[in-house]
Parts: C-alpha cells; structure tokens; sequence
C-alpha cells in the first residue's frame, strides 16, 4: 500500500516538475530536413468555435499550401481559438502549464512582457519578417515597431489594420429629419444641445443620446481626443495623462474640462435627453437603435463605414459624422500578436507570423475556412456564406477575427462593404497626428497596488459622472478624494519619472 | 463486545480500506494541487514558471489594503454573509416542515420542482429578472408604485434599498435548495416518536418544537458551520451582476470578491488572485476552528470533527 | 385507523401548510413565466414597454434561431445527460464509501478524517495547480473524463451530510448486531448501510446530480474541442458571443456586419432551454426517490 502511494507521489511530483518541458503532440526543434515545425497560433474569436474535425481541416488546407508554397519556411499551423470571455484565461493557464503555446493575440502589451510572456522580437523580425516590415511600413506606419518596443526591444507584431478610431457621430437619419434636427451645425458634443430639444419635441419616448456600451457614455474618449490627450498606457481608466503634447503628466479628473462635461451630461440627464438609468442600463446604442428608439450615440470607428455597418446589424437608417480627431498614441496600438517566451519554435512562429500577414490566402483560409465550403467568393474582394448557411451553421469560419489577426489590406471584405474604406483607413492611419510620447511604454508594475484600487474607484464614480445620473458638485470632491486614498499621486509621480527619462533618452 | 488489540487493529485497517476511493480522489483533486497556494507568495515570472518564480514575501497581499475600500467590503462581506445564513436557514427549515405536513403525493411533488426552480436559473438570468422588476423606466415595481400613486424609485443609484433587495434575491434563490436538506432529515425521523407525543395530547406546534427540531439540530449545526467557512467568500453574481455593476451602490454591494475582480481585470495577476483566495480561506477557517471549538463543548456528539 | 383522525388543531396546520406554499412556490415560479413569456416576446416591445406576464406582441424568433442549431443542443443535452447520470452514480458510491468509517466513532480516526475531508471544502490551490494535475498526469483533456473528474466527483459538503445521517439516524446496534453475526467490515457496509441510506442519498444525489447538469467550468478549462461540450457550456458561450455582439466595442472591433439578434430574447430562450429538461425529468425522478425513500423506511 505504501509503495503504491508514495510511488503515486512521486509521479506526481516528477510530472509537476516537468510540466514545463512537455508537451502533447508538439513536434519540437527538428530543423529543416524533417517534419513541419508545427506553430500552436492562440487567437480569440467572436464566432462560434469551431468543432476540432472542422479546424483540422482547415489546418489541413493551410498546411498543405505552406509546404507547397514555402518549403523553405518548412512550418505548419495548429489552430486554436476561443470565445473573448476566456480567452485571456486560456493562454495564461495554457502557458503556466506548460501547453504548447507559440504565438498568441496579446492582451496587453506591457503587462505581459512585466509577467515575462513575450518572446524578445528584434532578430527575429530581422531574419524571418521582412515581408511582414514591408507590408506594415506600407499600411500602418513608417516605423511600425515604434508603439510594440520597450527598453529598446520589440515585443509584439501589431494587427496591421485601421488604428485611427476618429469619434464618430451616429444617428438615426429618419427621426433626425422628422425632427427637424440639422446635422451639418454640429461640430462637438455641446452643439448636439440644440438636437435634443427638437428630438423631445417630436417624440417624448426616444433616447436623444443613448450609450454604446454600459456605463459608458464615451466622454472619456472625446474628452480626450479634444484635449489631445495621451493616456501612457492606461486606456481604461485615465489615471495619470498629459494633455496636449506637454510632458507634464496630471490627473484628468481634476481639470476643470472633465468638470464641465460632467456637468453638461448631468444638465442633459436632467432634461431627459439620457435614460434614467443611464449609467447601468443594459439597453444600449445598438440595441436602442435596432428598435427605433435612440437618435444618437458616439463612439470610436475607424474608416467612414460605422454608419453603414450599424445600419446593416440595426435595419434603420443610421448615419455618421466625425466629431473630434483621434490623436495615435502608443494605448492605441493595442491588439498585437506577440511569441510566447515559453516556446520552443520561436524561428518558426515569426515565419509564421510572417506568412499570415502577408499572404492573401493563408490569411482568409484562417478567416473564413475552405472556400467553396465554408465561404464563397462573390468578387475580386467580396465574400458570402454558402447558399442556405450562415455563421451558426456552416463548419468553420472565424469572420468576426478580421480585426485581431493578420493584415486588413488582404482580407476578403463582407458582401456589401465598400473596399475603398480600406485605402481610407490606410491613409488615416499614414496622416493621423502623433503624440509627442508615442513609443513611450509605462511600466505599472511598481505600483500595481495603486492601480487596482483606482480601477474600483474608476468603475464607481465615473461611469455616473459622464453619463449624468450624478450631481458633479457632490460627486467629484468625493471622486478626488477617493482618487487620492487610492494612490493617484503616486501613478502620477512614477509616470512622471518614466516619462522624463524616456523623454531624456530620445 | 469482547475486542483484543489484533481485531481492533484489523477493523481500522478495514475501514479505511473502505475508505480510500474518496482519499485517493481528494488526494489528487484537492491536496496536490494545494501547492498552488505557493503562488500567493510569489513574483509570478512565465520563464521561471510556478517552481522557480521568485518568492516576495507579501506584496500579492498588500493591494486588498490599498485605500479605505478595505473596511467597506469586508464590513460587507460579513455582515450579509451573516444575514444569508441566518434568513437560509430560517426559511429552509420553515420551508421543510411545512412540506412534512403536506400528504398529497402530487401537490407536495409541484412543492419541490417548484421551489428548486430559481436554483437552476443561472445569475446572468437572475440579474435580468431582477431589472424587469426594478428597472427605473418599464420596472414592473416602479409601474405599481406609479399606478398606486407613489413616484418612482432609481433603484440602481439608491443604496440605502440594497440591503433588503439582496438578502431577498439570496433567499429566494437559495432556500428551497436549502430546504431539500432538512425535509431529507426529516423524513428520517422515526414516525413512532410523533404518534407517542400525540398519544400524549401534544398540539403540532409542540410536536415541531419537541421533536423535529431537535431532531434536525445537528443537521443545522453542520450546515451553519459550513457556512461559516465560507464567510469570508461571496456569490459574485449575486453582488456583480444583479446590481448590474452600478457604481452609485459600491458601498453597500462592493464585496471582497467584486473588489478582487475589478482590481485584477487588467492585469490579471496570478499571485495577487491566490493571496486575496488565500485570505478568504485562512479567515473562514479560523472561524470554523472556533465555531466547532464551541460546538464540542457545548455538544460534543454534534461538533464537525 | 386513528392515524386518519385528526385533531383540529392538526387539520389547521395541514390547510396552512398548503398555503403558505403555494404562496411559497408562487413566488418561485412567476419569475420563470416572465423568462418564459419574454423569449416569446418581440424585441422591440421589451425594450418598449419592458418585461411582462402577457405580451403585447409575440414571437418566436428566438426559438427559431435556436432550432438552426438544433444539432449541436441534442448533442450537448445528451452528454449533459450521460455525463450528469455516469458522474452521479460513482460520486455516491464513493461519498457513502468515504463517509461511513468516519460516521463510526469507534473508527480511530474518524475524526482526523471528518478534517480531512472539512479542511478541502475551505482551501484551495487555485485553477493552474489542479490544471497541471488533471492534464499533464491524467491526461484528460478533451475526453469526456474532462466533464467527470475534476471538482465534481465528490463534495466535502456531501461527505459530511452522509456521515451525520449514519451518525444520527442510523442505530449503532445495527452495525454491532452485524459484526456479533462474523460480518467484515464491508460486508456491513454494503448489507446494513447502503440500504439504510437510501433517504440521505436520495438528497445528496440530487445536489450531485445539479451540480453536474450546471457545471460549465470543467468543460471550459479542460476542453477545447465543442464536441465535448455539455449543454450549460453551449449556453454559456452563446450567452457571452451574444454579450458581445450587442455591446458597441463589437461594431468598432468586427469590421464585417454582425448579425440581427434578438438578444434579450435569445438570452431568456436559453435559460429555458437550460432549465426545461429537469422540469420534464424532475417529475419521474422524483417518483422513482419517493419510492427509494419508502423502501429505505420499510427496511429501517
């Protein structure tokens, strides 16, 4: 009996010990002379996952093309996706217990490289991206790497796709005509005052301005791109920014901008141009939108085509109109492809890499499965589903990925979509004024304890605060305090000492 | 009954024989992979991996102090932890002795699919129906109240509601599963026990009072004490999703498990989620130590171990 | 018989039994009719006019979208069903098997085991240890083991509700009568207390078994591939790809159109179809436990 056990312990433990070095079905380092090396690619997908005999086959059609097409890169595939609630959790835990993970969509940049997940890219890129430096210096930037570098390396590949998400207006053309509403006035949020008046007027029961996700009613995201502001690196909960170009990082919440437009929307909730329950409703933009019920909403879109694309998910009239310029800053690079540190194959997942952001088939095999059977080609740049299938239905597709993976340029467009868009978003992306910081990396982990206790008091104030269901006068002296308690001071200080010498060093 | 040393010692050797398809699988399922609590205590690195991370002491700890949310969420963790299981209870072993009186086979079997139902409807669903009631513009309880000629309440920026609100959800959620707990135990109870007492002119009410529930006490007893071990932690759907992660209310929703949840959604720390676990675990323990402490001196037949 | 003569006073509290819970199951069942009744509710007059009892316009949209999909929910509602009755009937094997040595305290250790059991319902070691555990040394990744093994098999809470039954309703005199007559430990075991039981299993198996047809975390940690996928993990990933088509961020991520969904609609849909099957099973289910509880009383 003893024996048993303690013979059971110690396989446990040897095979704890070795989690790291094992694993299933990876083909491992055999160099060029023997079978592919295989690349385990983990990306998010907002489609249904595919069963694994579906995948296989598409792997298969991918596989077999880059054998036949690049020998010499003598790699191949393995697939593997997962829905956006579980995604981050899978990698982390795939790459903890030692699963074979190659290349993978990053979550977040700085972050991941602090946790030790990235695999260092420089020689890589030079070695075996070239074709992948040329078509991102060609669609995203001349210095494509500039927003990915940290201490002089570079950790990620960006998604070589429109970065520039200018704030766009969306509203219903039919109840805007009906009231009477003039578009061409409005330049900024303020004017849109007037809008709401004839909107009540005319209908009592329509949301003048509805927000595109809950709690959120994109000020932040105006504000910002008014004030040319660069978050360094904190996308989602401002703490600590500089404000037109000036090296001089402060607390966004305590200007007097942030103020008035808190004031504004705590005016216009008054009024009832917002839900009551603005702040936490789940009834948001798009699904307001859909029932003829909201005249309007902002958000980030990136080309002209937001309009059309709500348009087609609402079946009403929605069109747009851009109201503040983005300005690109290092936050808005943020969906990247980096190579595990952990992986065994890092040669041949930058050839991979390589490949799909530059080879037009392999990239739609990956999006759309096997032409014929999972997707038909309309034109020279359109595709559909088969006859009678759609996303829920046909074997493999990964649509609504176009977004997290490869380049935008190549992908075959949606039937309906107007490609023009893309050469659009191309020249926004060439044109958009830059930070003064962009390529400036905060490092948070010094004060990762300051940062979580100001995400709680983020998502408690500000979520009121812009969407008018509080009243600023009450609310921000609270807020500041809050702020203060949680440690702002100092993110902003070693943001400040980052920034200057990184500043110093340029 | 005569025992020498060598029976004694076979009858051990047997029952534990007996036992150890449930040690194997707790061995394997729980106490192996206890060694992850090593990460609360690391700086988790994915080169080094779990074994060769370097050790820091107990910064991962030091973030639940941050600022004065620490005070409020603890304040709430217990004290509606402390109102579940009282009102749980309660209502589950209401819930159960009424279900004994019922002899119609049919009507006491509607009884128990029916109370079982809210348990099965996941906390997403239950936060939906909670906003058809309470929803400040078509709520069908702002609808009553307008219709009796009260005005309207926002429900979702009023805290001072929340208190009431929960501990109802809670308990309609979770009673009638509770109770199937204590109508088992009772249906173990000898039926001979009742007929004498009504032999002797004992009333129902007596008859609930002098026997069923002291015949159930120890049921009870383990099944507070279990709750007690899991005081520290909260139903994260329960405090997250039905107050539809309104910030207006964190003072009287923000539980450690929702605090732990918005500080770490960015980065997503491994060590700083094992430390916060660590903490709910260690407390609930202590206080399970103490509660059983109690209990083995007050009952010793009824104490968990 | 004079078991039928009742008293008055008796007779009373049997009437407001049954209506306190009808009250009680009232209560409990309306707001699974508004689930109802909102998935067969059109979209635009729920956010209109919000959630009701009869709705102003119906449709069944939902449900028609659900039924394209109809392969993949029977699949998922069978291994549900396999997965959930397999898992159920080893845990009370070895619950009943683990719990009965430390329900004897003339079992040296009983109470060193009662901990030992106690002491896993409050600590763990976190999702990557037992991750490493279940795939690297078992290899159970996508195998339908996945959906059995980890976390489910057997709950301390369950453990120690056996025990006290064995403890508090079965009499000791039983197990000394058994031994007096030469029997082994397991021959007792399994002629004296399995039968016995029989009450306290049909509770415990109950909570296995819920604990089986909702559980979603298994299948999301340890499988990859949907074919594996139960039920409640069909749901649940429907739930959130829904989640997340509705939000705004989709429409800036995803540059192809989404499509028209009904959400809410799709979101009651699918607690209905999660839950509908127990109400349809539950009632057999029950009939066959009653049973179990009867014999088990006849033999005690």
């Amino acid at each position: 009996m003893n024996k048993r056990v303690a013979a059971f312990f110690l396989a446990a433990l040897t095979s704890l010990g070795l989690a790291g070095c094992g694993s299933t079905g990876g083909t491992g380092a055999q160099g060029t002379a023997g079978k592919a090396e295989e690349v385990s690619l983990y990306c998010v997908s907002f489609n249904n996952i595919p069963a694994e005999t579906e995948t296989a086959r598409v792997e298969a059609a991918m596989n077999d093309y880059l054998a036949k097409t690049y020998p010499e890169d003598n790699v191949a595939i393995d697939i593997k996706l997962f829905g956006p609630a579980e995604y981050a959790q899978k990698v982390t835990l795939a790459m903890q217990s030692g699963d074979k993970v190659d290349c993978f969509l990053i979550n977040d940049l700085v972050d991941d490289h602090a946790s030790d997940k990235l695999y260092p890219l420089d020689e890589l890129i030079q070695n075996y991206g070239q074709d992948l430096t040329e078509i991102l210096k060609k669609d995203l930037d001349e210095d494509p790497y500039k927003a990915v570098t940290i201490d002089g390396q570079i950790w990620g590949v960006p998604v070589n796709k429109g970065v520039v998400l200018h704030d766009t207006l969306l509203y219903d053309k039919e109840i805007a005509e009906a009231a009477g509403v003039d578009i061409d006035a409005i330049t900024c949020l303020e004017d849109l005052e007037t809008a709401f008046e004839k909107v009540k007027a005319y209908d009592d029961s329509i949301v003048c301005y509805a927000p595109l996700n809950q709690g959120d009613s994109s000020v932040m995201m105006m504000l910002r791109d008014e004030m040319k502001m660069d978050v360094l690196n904190d996308r989602l909960y401002y703490a600590g920014v500089t404000v037109n170009n000036e090296p001089e990082v402060i607390n966004i919440f305590e200007t007097e901008e942030f103020k008035e437009k808190c004031e504004l929307m705590y005016r216009w909730n008054q009024a009832g141009y917002l839900q009551d329950d603005a702040a936490t409703t789940t009834s948001t933009a798009p699904e307001l939108f859909r029932a003829g019920r909201a005249f309007c909403t902002i958000g980030g879109y990136g080309g002209d085509s937001a309009g059309a694309i709500i348009t087609a998910s609402t079946g009403r009239t929605i069109e747009s109109k851009i109201l503040y310029d983005f300005l690109v800053s290092s936050a808005s690079i943020s969906v990247d492809f980096g190579i595990a540190s952990t992986s065994k194959v890092p040669e041949a997942a930058m050839k991979l890499l390589n490949r799909l952001w530059t080879d037009e088939y392999l990239l739609n095999t990956f999006l759309y499965g096997i032409e014929g059977e999972d997707y038909v080609k309309v034109d020279e740049d359109h595709w559909a589903y088969p006859d009678g299938k759609d996303a829920s239905t046909v074997g493999y597709t990964a649509a609504l990925c176009t977004g997290v993976i490869g380049s935008e340029s190549l992908q075959y467009q949606t039937v309906g979509t107007d490609v023009s868009d893309l050469e659009l978003k191309v020249q926004h992306n060439k044109e958009t004024e830059r930070s003064a910081f962009y390529g400036f990396q905060f490092n948070g982990t010094k004060v990762k304890n300051e940062m979580s206790a100001i995400a709680n008091v983020y998502k408690q104030y500000v979520p009121g605060l812009i969407c008018g269901t509080v009243n600023p006068d009450e609310a921000i002296p609270e807020f500041l305090e809050a702020l203060k308690a949680a440690g702002i001071d100092t993110v902003i200080q070693a943001k400040q000492e980052q920034l200057d010498a990184w500043l110093a060093q340029q | 009954m005569v025992t020498n040393k060598k029976q004694q010692h076979s009858k051990t050797l047997s029952l534990f024989l007996i036992a150890i398809p449930g040690i194997a699988y707790l061995l394997i399922n729980n106490y192996i992979p206890m060694l992850g609590i090593l990460l609360a205590f690391k700086d988790y690195s994915f080169i080094k991996g779990p074994f060769l991370s370097e050790w820091n002491g107990l910064e991962n700890f030091t973030f639940l102090f941050q600022s004065d949310n620490a005070w409020i969420m603890v304040r709430n963790t217990l004290c509606y932890n402390v109102v579940f299981i009282i009102l749980t209870t309660a209502t589950a072993i209401f819930i159960a002795i009424l279900m004994n009186e019922v002899n119609k086979r049919t009507i006491s079997k509607f009884f128990q699919a029916s109370l079982l139902l809210p348990n099965l409807v996941s906390m997403v669903i239950v936060s939906y129906l909670v906003y058809a009631f309470l929803n400040p513009e078509t709520g069908l309880l702002n609808n009553t109240l307008e219709a009796l000629g009260f005005s309207a309440i926002n429900w979702y920026s009023e805290p001072k509601y929340w208190p009431y609100i929960l501990p109802i959800v809670n308990v309609w959620k979770n009673a009638g599963y509770a109770s199937i707990v204590y109508i088992g135990s009772i249906s173990g109870i000898d039926a001979s026990m009742y007929e004498a007492a009504r032999i002797d002119g004992a009333g129902k009410l007596k008859q609930i009072f002098s026997i069923t529930i002291p015949q159930i006490k120890s049921t009870v007893i383990i099944m507070v004490l279990m709750s007690i071990g899991r005081i520290f932690a909260s139903d994260f759907g329960l405090f997250y999703q039905v107050p539809m992660d309104s910030g207006a209310l964190y003072n009287v929703t923000q539980t450690i498990d929702t605090y732990v949840y918005r500080a770490l959604m960015v980065n997503n720390d491994v060590g700083m989620a094992s430390a916060a676990a660590l903490i709910q675990s260690t407390v609930g323990f202590i206080l399970v130590l103490s509660a059983n402490g109690l209990v083995r001196k007050i009952d010793k037949e009824n104490s968990l171990f | 018989m004079e078991m039928n003569l009742l008293t008055k006073g008796e007779r009373a509290f049997s009437i407001f039994s049954v209506v306190v819970l009808l009250l009680v199951s009232v209560m409990a069942l309306a707001p699974f009719v508004l689930i109802l009744m909102s998935s067969i509710t059109q979209e635009k007059v729920l956010l209109t006019n919000g959630y009701s009892f009869w709705p102003a316009e119906f449709s069944f949209d939902s449900y028609l979208y659900m039924w394209n999909q109809r392969e993949q929910i029977g699949r998922s509602y069978l291994t549900s069903l396999g997965v959930t009755a397999v898992g159920t009937a080893v845990s009370l094997m070895i619950t009943t098997m683990l719990a009965y040595p430390m329900s004897r305290r003339d079992f040296k250790y009983h109470n060193h085991l009662s901990f030992f059991v106690f002491f896993t319902m409050l600590f763990n070691g976190g999702l990557v240890a037992s991750y490493i555990m279940w795939t690297r040394i078992f290899h159970i990744q996508n195998t339908y083991f996945a959906l059995l093994l980890p976390n489910l098999l057997l709950s301390g809470m369950n453990v120690l509700l056996v025990r006290n039954y064995y403890q508090n309703s079965v009499p000791f005199d039983l197990i000394e009568a058994a031994e007096i007559d030469g029997a082994s430990e397991l021959v007792t075991f399994w002629r004296v207390m399995i039968p016995l039981s029989v009450p306290v299993n049909v509770t415990v198996g109950l909570f296995t078994g819920l604990a089986y047809w909702n559980d979603w975390t298994n299948a999301l940690y340890y499988v990859n591939d949907p074919f594996y996928f139960g039920i409640q993990n069909f749901l649940v990933r429907m739930m959130n790809n829904i989640q997340f088509l509705s939000s705004g961020s989709a429409a800036g991520m995803v540059s192809g159109g989404t499509v028209q969904l009904p959400s809410t609609g799709i979101r009651m849909s699918l607690a209905v179809i999660g839950v509908l099957p127990i109400l349809v099973i539950y009632p057999f289910l029950q009939k066959y436990l009653t049973k179990g509880v009867i014999m088990g009383a006849i033999k005690g």
